[in-house]
């Protein structure tokens, strides 16, 4: 395969490997994943271990 | 102490299954927010799949793909949860709180609430399986394990997702697998 070929292949691939759409949703994805975790879930993890040591010792 | 989620020194199972459970937290959120759309049924969503792996937590398999076993965990509450209720969800009369960013793809002539309007309108397991694959960026492998079905129906269902999703944006016209992808 020829390197022109191999370039434009490329070229190709990178054309259509970007999907604004999908770009917008990662975008909107990472941006939840970005926000402060409310304490509520803090509260579940704590319970969590809380349950797990009273296991143990019972 | 909000987003101050503290890891476990432990080195035993069940601290590192909470220490994963930690980490995966924000992801956990953003995908129920995706399936909800609503902020707060999504962070409820969330913790009752917490509460729900924590109770299955001796049927995970350390290190198997903890993700996706979290994902399946809060895929099966949101549908087991709209089964119980029937009830629709209601999106937030205000949009201020909601995950948009404004700059995004702009250059494209794509707006990232355009996107999130539109997501709401396709069919439920199209929008899924985009959320899962695009927006998580699972493998379509992973995004089949969580959705229960074969790679082959979840690159099908982001297919028709993308060109839904251009056809509503106006970018493309409306093909007859758009159409019947839309039908009742």
């Amino acid at each position: 395969m020829s390197y022109a070929s191999t370039m434009t292949n490329e070229r190709k691939q990178r054309s259509t490997s970007f999907d604004p759409i999908d770009a917008a949703l990662r975008q909107m994805f990472n941006e939840v994943e970005k926000e402060e975790v409310p304490d509520e879930f803090c509260d579940l993890i704590a319970e969590f271990a809380s349950k797990q040591t009273r296991s143990r010792e019972s | 102490m909000a987003g101050t989620l503290e890891r476990s020194s432990r080195p035993d199972g069940f601290s590192q299954f909470q220490e994963d459970m930690v980490a995966l937290v924000p992801s956990l959120r953003a995908f129920a927010r995706g399936l909800c759309r609503n902020r707060d049924l999504a962070d409820d969503l969330a913790q009752e799949a917490m509460a729900r792996a924590w109770s299955a937590r001796e049927t995970y398999i350390p290190g198997s793909n903890f993700r996706a076993w979290m994902f399946t965990i809060l895929r099966n509450e949101f549908y087991n949860s709209l089964r119980k209720t029937k009830r629709e969800i209601d999106l937030e009369p205000e949009q201020a709180e909601r995950l948009l960013i404004q700059q995004a793809t702009q250059e494209n002539g794509i707006h990232v609430d355009d996107v999130e309007r539109t997501m709401a309108r396709l069919p439920a397991h199209q929008a899924e399986a985009l959320w899962l694959v695009a927006g998580a960026g699972m493998s379509y492998d992973e995004a089949a394990s969580i959705m229960d079905t074969n790679v082959g129906t979840v690159k099908s269902r982001v297919s028709r997702a993308r060109e839904t999703m251009r056809v509503f944006m106006g970018d493309v016209e409306m093909t007859s697998a758009t159409q019947k992808a839309l039908a009742p």
